[in-house]
Parts: C-alpha cells; sequence; structure tokens
C-alpha cells in the first residue's frame, strides 16, 4: 500500500516536474516577495518565481540524478558482467574496492572541486552528471558480480548447458540478472539526488542561473525561517521524494 | 620522466622521514596543519559515533516506533541537516549525531530484527529466561560480527559526513582544510589527506575483520 502510494507520488512528481515554467524571468518590482495569488511562494532576491524555479530545478534534479544512475548502473552491468565471467576479475574487483575504500561523500567532494569550477550552467550539469555516474559504479558492480557468479554456478544453468543451450546467457542469465539490476537503480537514484543536493549546497552543483534543489536550498543559508517558512518548500519536497524512493525500496547501504 | 621519478623519490624518502611536504595555500608543513586540525575532527567523530550508536541501538531494540523519524532523516543530505543545525543554532557536534543515528539505527533494527527470529531465542523464553538476559547473553553476542562490519562502515560514513559538516559550519578541522585543499588545487595536502582517510577507513575495516575472526 505504501509502496503504491510512494510510486503514485513520484509519478505525480515527475510529470509536474515537466510544466512548462520559466525559471529565468525576473520580476524587477517585486523581490524578496512574500506567497501571493500571483508567487505561490513567493520571488526570491532577484525577483523570480520560486515555484516556477522550483519546478523547473525539480526536473533538473530527477533527470540528473536518474541519468546518472542509469549511467553507472550500465556500467556496473557491463563491468560486474565481465568480472562474474571471470574474465579481468582481479583487475574489476580490485578497482571497485579501491572506489569504496574512500568515503563516497569524500571521494565526490574532492574530486568534483578539483575539476573546473567556472562554468556554465549547462557544462555543470554535464559534469555533475558524469561525475556521479563515473564515481558510483563500483558498489553496484559487486553486486551484479556476486550475482552473475552465482547463477553462472546454479544447478538449473549446469541442465542448460548439459542440454546444449545455445543462448545461455540470453536465455538465462540476463532475464535473471535484471530484477538485481532494476533495485539497484532505484536504490542509487535517491542517492544521487541527495548527493547533487549536498554538492549544490556546497557551490559544486549546478550553476545558476539554472535552478536544481541543491542550489535552491543554498537559499536557506541567508533566510530566516521563522519569518519566511516558505523557504522551507524544496526541503519537504526532497524529503517526501527520497522517502517515497526508500520506501519503495529500502537501502541497505545508507550512504551519506 | 627522470623528473617525476626523481621528485616522487624525493617524495617518498621525506615520507620515511616523518615529512609529510609543505602545503602552498596554506604556507605551512602538512604534518603541522594535519596534527593543528585532527584534534577537532577526532573530537567531533568521537562524539557523533557515541552519541549515533548510543542512540541508534537503543531505539533499535525491539518494540520501540522510532522508523518515521528515521526514514526522514534519511531523506535528507547531510549539507542539509548542518544547515538546518546551524540555523537553530546547535553544535556542530550534535550534526553528526543527527546523522549517524538513523543509519545505525536501520542497520541495527535489521540485524538485531532477524537474530530475534531465530530458535534459540524462542527456547529461551520456553524456559523462562528473561528478555534483558535474552538480549544481552544471547542475541548480542550472536549477531556481534555484524555489529563490528556496521562499526566499520559507521567510521567511514562520519569521515565522509564530516567535510560537508566542517565546511558549513566552519568548524577548523581537517574535513574543513581538505575541503580548502581542494578548493585551492593544493595536491600535496590533498594527496596526504586522502592517503589518511583511506588508511582509517581500511584500518576501522580491518580491525573489524579481524575481530570477526
Amino acid at each position: 500500500m505504501i509502496k503504491r502510494i510512494a510510486l503514485c507520488f513520484l509519478l505525480v512528481v515527475f510529470l509536474a516536474a515537466l510544466l512548462p515554467v520559466r525559471y529565468e524571468r525576473q520580476f524587477r518590482d517585486s523581490p524578496n516577495a512574500a506567497p501571493s495569488k500571483q508567487f505561490l511562494l513567493g520571488t526570491d532576491d532577484l525577483g523570480r518565481d520560486r515555484l516556477s524555479r522550483l519546478v523547473y530545478g525539480t526536473r533538473v534534479s530527477l533527470l540528473l540524478a536518474t541519468a546518472a544512475a542509469v549511467l553507472s548502473c550500465a556500467a556496473a552491468a557491463a563491468l560486474g558482467g565481465l568480472a562474474g565471467f571471470g574474465i579481468a576479475d582481479n583487475l574489476i574487483l580490485g578497482a571497485a574496492d579501491l572506489f569504496l575504500s574512500l568515503p563516497w561523500l569524500f571521494l565526490l567532494l574532492m574530486v568534483r572541486a578539483f575539476l573546473p569550477l567556472n562554468v556554465s550552467p549547462l557544462l555543470s550539469v554535464t559534469i555533475t552528471f558524469l561525475l556521479l555516474g563515473a564515481l558510483g559504479w563500483a558498489a553496484p558492480a559487486k553486486v551484479i558480480r556476486a550475482a552473475v557468479r552465482e547463477l553462472r554456478s546454479s544447478d538449473f544453468m549446469l541442465q542448460a548447458r548439459a542440454t546444449g543451450c545455445s543462448r545461455l546467457i540470453r536465455k538465462h542469465l540476463i532475464p535473471n540478472v535484471m530484477p538485481i539490476l532494476w533495485a539497484q537503480l532505484w536504490i542509487t537514484i535517491p542517492a544521487y539526488v541527495l548527493a547533487e543536493t549536498t554538492l549544490g549546497m556546497l557551490g559544486l552543483g549546478v550553476m545558476e542561473p539554472l535552478p536544481s534543489w541543491g542550489n535552491l536550498l543554498r537559499e536557506l543559508e541567508g533566510g530566516r525561517i521563522a519569518e519566511q517558512p516558505w523557504l522551507l518548500a524544496p526541503v519537504l519536497l526532497l524529503a517526501a521524494v527520497v522517502g517515497s524512493f526508500q520506501a519503495i525500496f529500502e537501502r541497505e547501504d545508507y550512504s551519506v | 620522466m627522470g623528473s617525476l621519478w626523481s621528485e616522487l623519490r624525493h617524495y617518498m624518502v621525506g615520507l620515511s622521514r616523518g615529512d609529510l611536504g609543505y602545503s602552498q595555500s596554506n604556507h605551512a608543513p602538512i604534518a603541522a596543519l594535519i596534527a593543528d586540525r585532527a584534534p577537532e575532527t577526532l573530537r567531533e567523530i568521537a562524539i557523533g559515533l557515541a552519541g549515533g550508536w548510543l542512540l541508534g541501538l537503543a531505539l533499535a531494540l525491539p518494540r520501540r516506533g522510532f522508523s518515521v523519524i528515521a526514514g526522514l532523516l534519511l531523506s535528507l543530505p547531510t549539507a542539509l541537516i548542518a544547515y538546518l543545525c546551524v540555523l537553530a543554532g546547535a553544535k556542530s557536534v550534535l550534526v553528526l549525531v543527527i546523522v549517524l543515528t538513523p543509519r545505525i539505527f536501520r542497520f541495527a533494527r535489521n540485524i538485531i530484527a532477524q537474530a530475534y527470529t531465530a530458535s534459540y531465542v524462542e527456547m529461551a523464553r520456553a524456559r523462562g529466561i528473561s528478555e534483558n538476559r535474552i538480549l544481552f547473553r544471547h542475541v548480542f553476542p550472536a549477531i556481534s560480527p555484524q555489529l563490528l562490519a556496521l562499526a566499520a562502515a559507521s567510521t567511514s560514513m562520519a569521515i565522509g559526513a564530516a567535510i560537508p559538516i566542517e565546511a558549513i559550519c566552519d568548524v577548523p578541522g581537517l574535513g574543513r582544510l581538505a575541503w580548502n585543499a581542494a578548493m585551492a588545487r593544493d595536491l600535496p595536502l590533498l594527496v596526504m589527506l586522502t592517503m589518511l582517510v583511506a588508511v582509517a577507513t581500511t584500518v576501522a575495516g580491518a580491525i573489524a575483520e579481524v575481530a570477526h575472526d
């Protein structure tokens, strides 16, 4: 039941995030306005509608996290699959352990801080996406490797091989690995949403004027929550979306 | 290539003598910087781990309802929790406790719940052994390997979380040092700190593994 509600909620958020909004339009007469009929969440310092920015930022954050998760899960499937078949097993396993020997957040922040910082908004999205995708492959790859190894030595695979099945991988291995890969994808997306937010809050994520949850939350820094409680809207949305993901697939490794 | 090799040899020789190099961005020797900043971070991580374990484990014991709050806290990024703590005027050491508690709680709850399904617990209950005795004499010893692994994982989490927390709460610790080093492109300092972190997490993992055997 909770899973269904969470799934419906995520669907609604995804669809709402695709609404056409102009996040960059400035209403110079009314900067820092309180919520009104025209601006449901008020405006920011530059007179931009907060609701439009939140909608567009949701699109950026969710699509970015999903795309990065697909990238790292694809890499994990390829590398984990190869290692599971014993091809470059030691090399891949060693590389994965090397990636996992550093705390995920430490690795992410250090590598990002080392890349160019003053970049265009579009490039900053690309860098964040590639970085998350490239650094996050190790943990899912180990899961896939273990699954492939286990399947290879399973009885039904032996039976299939003994009867001379010619499409062993396509007919028997891949269909059995896919559910595991899907689960990995579902738990990777919220982790990347959180990672993007942390990057953004430290000024390393998506660059202005393009909004994302990370740089929208930066506004909390100067704001006074008690007087402007509507600043907390992105926090609530973030908690609800990540919470929904976690309700659908409980994460086992809650990296920070 | 010759200069690179001599550079590396020079560096390794220095390292073997305890000379960690010089930080350009801070205008100070790296060893002195680390010695200066480490106590703050170690104190923070120690309090964070102690508080997180105490709360997480206490809440994970059977028949408690903390799941919803834990689920909420797990949905927020570390940097945001740090922000909110700063806004609420809370001490920075509290942030790590808040970050670690739900994670330790989730792990510990799953492990403990699993242990309680074992038949020896039922047997002990049938013999009229008290719940406390079952917990401390039967369940905890049985799950100690998993708890040790969790200890190593939580140490790694604490180190990772130290960077955004110290950067946002303005704590002069190792996390902030690493952050500034990365922003100032101070390679020698960053390499040294990365090695320190890798050694710390590997040692924590190794201790858990050795204690397991």
